[in-house]
């Protein structure tokens, strides 16, 4: 293995077009905050003169803080039952072969696939014949169905590699299933177990299409009430709220990203043999095997 | 523990066989409630309905195009990643990531901040005297796919890169050894071998885009209407139930056919890295 064959050279025009494409993606997003900071009625640029008074504007009204509020309940709620659930589906099915654990993972992973607005008019329907339009409960168990997938999905990965072994170790010392689960097998997936609650919870946080057909008006989660007070006019007041909303995301991804990356660590130190053979690439480091990216289980999210 | 643990997964699917399942099966059954017969009757004048049409025509148009683009500005710049040392790759990932966690709603208002005629690029313009008077960047299909593209460049970059950088930098090289130019290197060998990375993003944004909703309702105009959006109105102001749904079969008959396509050319779990 020589070191040129680990680094092709690539024509200098591909590195300035991947620079623009990745700048294209993100700095329109981040144009925002100087935005919020405008004290001007339009949404000038640059900023004329600095101001809080959108950050006012926010902390000042009820209807957004309430918003604020539900939308914080609604995503705790929905991480809890999501996490619970999927967890045990996960360690289920790590133990499952075959046909069976296909057609399970299918049915797990389908929410992604299907449009969310097909899904948003079916619970509509479904919670119509039960008189449950327009609650909170019903908000939470239909933005469910779309977080279990992403806590099935990181606890599953972070079973990849999980020492059987262990478990057997500790049964013939005489320890009881529970013992065993909170002992030794918790405190091994917790990293997955956290990392799929923080995206259960960013998903509901974001989720809009279920809450927009599910909310009665006293359960405005936070997007929709974007949604309803862009729909009359582009207050800069969405700007500040947008700023305020990028920031928690920021900081939850980054405390995402520093477990994953304890995860992975934790995952190759265990198994050194496997570690080797993940370096497929050429010398490559194993970055990229079983969702060490920094949010790749929220690759299939359905935001649209 | 685990040995016995099959149960483990009543819960979960207990949950999405209530609250996922059966009323997916009920809205798909509600066209055929009166009669079988009359349910297809339904159906296939929805299929033939003017006003339908134009919408299924604009959702399908609308996808396309923004596939190719996506795909356009993705190969390149996943050729890219994929070629760079690996320690080099994990922050250009952590910035490709960031879009997926950053809040639909928010992405789509900063571009209404950026596009609206008093907003970030007409005033610079306007500031900088090249313009008198706006120029309309916003509510045109334009915007829609400016949207729609930067929503979906994420899952097309991952989608080609994780086939990308599985192909060895070295069988490049050996060509070129051999004599043939870094241009003829890269179609003559390392396109064909990224082909099943393209055609798996090609397939999964279209997918995606069939079924936009909050995008198009935004950035567009009336006439840039997509079908999810047609289902929302039927519903939330007209109260229309049927139409409702059937245009969510119409759109999710497009999505599983789709689907089985791409299962053909892929293996569905490779849509989420992380199951790997």
């Amino acid at each position: 293995m020589n070191i040129v064959s680990n680094t092709p050279r690539v024509a200098p025009w591909t590195a300035w077009f991947a620079h623009g494409v990745i700048a294209f993606m993100v700095v329109p997003t981040l144009l925002v905050v100087p935005i919020s900071f405008n004290g001007d009625q339009y949404l000038s640029f640059p900023p004329r003169d600095f101001s809080l008074r959108w950050y006012e504007d926010f902390w000042s009204n009820d209807q957004w803080l309430h918003s604020a509020w539900i939308s914080l309940v609604t995503a705790l709620a929905v991480m809890a039952i999501a996490t619970v659930l999927g967890t045990l589906a996960a360690l289920a099915l790590h133990r499952m072969t075959g046909v069976g654990k296909k057609v399970l993972l299918a049915l797990m992973m389908s929410p992604l696939m299907v449009p969310t607005v097909v899904l948003a008019l079916a619970l509509y329907f479904f919670f119509a014949r039960l008189q449950m339009v327009g609650t909170w409960s019903a908000v939470v168990l239909g933005q469910v169905i779309l977080a279990v997938p992403f806590a099935v999905l990181n606890v599953h990965a972070s079973l990849q590699g999980y020492p059987a072994t262990l478990e057997r170790a500790a049964s013939s010392l005489g320890a009881g299933p529970v013992t065993t689960f909170f002992r030794i097998t918790m405190p091994i997936i917790r990293p997955g177990i956290l990392s799929g609650a923080l995206f259960a919870f960013m998903v509901s946080f974001d989720e809009f299409i279920i809450a927009l057909f599910l909310a009665g008006p006293g359960e405005t989660t936070l997007p929709v009430r974007m949604w309803q007070t862009m729909q009359l006019y582009i207050s800069p007041t969405i700007a500040a709220v947008s700023s305020m909303i990028t920031g928690v995301t920021v900081a939850v991804f980054m405390a995402s990203h520093a477990l994953r990356r304890r995860a992975t660590r934790r995952r190759f130190a265990e198994r050194r043999p496997s570690a080797t053979k993940a370096t497929r690439g050429e010398g490559r480091a194993p970055v990229r095997t079983s969702g060490s990216w920094p949010g790749s289980g929220k690759l299939m999210s359905k935001e649209v | 523990m685990l040995r016995k643990s099959s149960w483990l997964i009543a819960p979960c699917l207990a949950y999405m066989l209530v609250m996922y399942v059966t009323p997916a099966l009920i809205m798909l059954y509600s066209p055929f409630q009166i009669g079988v017969g009359s349910g297809f009757t339904a159906l296939g004048e929805a299929l033939v309905e003017p006003s339908y049409q134009r919408v299924m025509m604009t959702t399908f148009r609308t996808a396309l195009v923004v596939t190719v683009l996506a795909v356009l500005l993705g190969y390149p710049t996943a050729y890219y990643l994929s070629r760079l040392p690996s320690e080099k790759v994990g922050k250009y990932m952590l910035l490709i990531m960031f879009p997926l966690w950053t809040s639909l709603l928010v992405r789509t208002y900063a571009w209404i901040a950026l596009l609206q005629d008093s907003g970030v690029i007409n005033s610079t313009l306007m500031s900088a005297n090249l313009i008198s008077n706006p120029i309309r960047l916003l509510y045109n299909s334009g915007s829609v796919a400016i949207g729609m593209v930067q929503i979906l460049l994420p899952y097309a970059i991952i989608t080609m890169y994780s086939v990308m950088v599985g192909i060895k930098p070295r069988l490049s090289q050996t060509a070129q050894v051999l004599g043939a130019s870094p241009t003829r290197a890269f179609w003559h060998i390392f396109l064909p071998l990224s082909l099943p990375g393209l055609s798996a993003a090609c397939l999964l944004l279209f997918i995606m885009g069939l079924g936009f909703f909050v995008t198009p309702a935004l950035l567009g105009g009336r006439r840039d209407m997509m079908v999810g959006t047609l289902i929302q109105q039927q519903v939330v102001l007209l109260g229309d139930w049927d139409s409702a749904s059937l245009l969510s079969i119409m759109l999710l008959a497009a999505t599983i056919i789709l689907l089985f396509v791409y299962s053909r050319f892929a293996r569905l779990e490779n849509l989420v890295p992380a199951s790997k």
